[in-house]
């Protein structure tokens, strides 16, 4: 179907249908009555977007709100000091065998303990009365 | 060759225009977003005659035409949010199409308005009047016994003159398709009609 037949053919079918009667129509009389029934949905639109704004503002406080105690609370996990130390600047307890045989001099153990194993150097110095056994 | 060339400026230019105007339209459709009565005045105003003529071409009667238009006019503005970028004339005509075509339906078959004389041919012999009313109604009857699909894709682009890219995003349907369904209801329409010319 060409460009020429189509033209032949919307012709006919025009010169053969019944136009729109645009004429007839009182236009202004017509945007009257649509705009009488859209104004207050217009009308609606725009309180609805204050209502919808205001409303929003107030779940946006509480949200903040419930955030920054969250942030309160994650911040002070991090942030907050360590459990003070017990004594000497250590950050966490020792026990008194952990602690002597941290102090006992390396060069020594070979020639206290001579052959014993860490367990029997450890009941040594903590029951060593003054005397050997 | 003069003729495919002409028609190609002319759809570039269209294409221009309609660019232009659905730039214009975008404006319009923000401002009322805002809440601004007066840019949903300019938009009623800028299209109440096309939609007024879609709707005729589907219903065929002033009145009801015009309260299609009206209600698609509410519809509109109710559901504007929905536009998002789109362009709002093409948009809207949907809006208008469905309109008229539910009140078509639910209207079922009446007669429809009177031809006005001065389309019907006022000064033309009384057998070339026959003659024309007789063509008118075998033609109106083979629209009508077109599908509805295809029947609104005739009334748009050979009446109302949209091309088939808008008739598409009118009818939610891909530009080559609609151009398929009009050549199969021009095909139907004029095989109807030298059937019946064969009858006569």
């Amino acid at each position: 179907m060409n460009e020429h037949d189509d033209s032949a053919w919307r012709a006919l079918l025009r010169a053969n249908s019944t136009p729109p009667p645009i004429d007839d129509v009182d236009w202004t009389a017509f945007h009257a009555r649509i705009m009488a029934g859209t104004a207050s949905l217009v009308r609606r639109r725009t309180t609805t977007w204050w209502l919808l704004l205001g409303s929003r503002a107030t779940r946006a406080a509480r949200g903040a709100a419930v955030a920054a105690a969250f942030a309160v609370v994650i911040l002070s996990t991090i942030v907050m000091p360590e459990r003070p130390a017990v004594y000497g600047g250590a950050t966490e307890f020792r026990t008194i065998e952990e602690e002597l045989a941290g102090t006992l001099p390396y060069a020594s153990v070979p020639l206290l303990a001579g052959g014993a194993d860490r367990a029997e150097v450890l009941d040594a110095l903590l029951f060593y009365d003054g005397e050997e056994r | 060759m003069a003729l495919p060339l002409r028609v190609a400026a002319d759809d570039d230019d269209a294409a221009q225009i309609d660019a232009q105007e659905a730039i214009q339209d975008a404006l319009l459709v923000a401002r009322v977003l805002d809440g601004d009565a007066e840019a949903y005045g300019s938009l009623v105003s800028k299209h109440m005659r096309r939609a007024f003529a879609v709707a005729y071409r589907i219903l065929e009667h002033r009145e009801d035409a015009e309260d299609v238009v009206q209600d698609a006019f509410v519809r509109a503005l109710e559901r504007i949010d929905q536009l998002d970028r789109r362009p709002f004339r093409p948009w809207f005509l949907r809006v208008v199409v469905n309109q008229a075509l539910n009140f078509r339906r639910g209207r079922g078959v009446r007669a429809t308005q009177q031809i006005p004389e001065s389309t019907a041919g006022r000064d033309m012999l009384p057998d070339r009047a026959t003659e024309n009313a007789d063509l008118r109604a075998r033609l109106t009857a083979a629209l009508d016994a077109l599908p509805e699909k295809q029947r609104t894709i005739v009334q748009l682009s050979d009446l109302e003159g949209l091309r088939s890219a808008e008739i598409g995003r009118i009818m939610d349907l891909a530009d080559g398709t609609v151009r398929w369904h009009l050549h199969e209801a021009r095909k139907t329409l004029r095989a109807a009609l030298a059937l019946t010319r064969e009858d006569a």
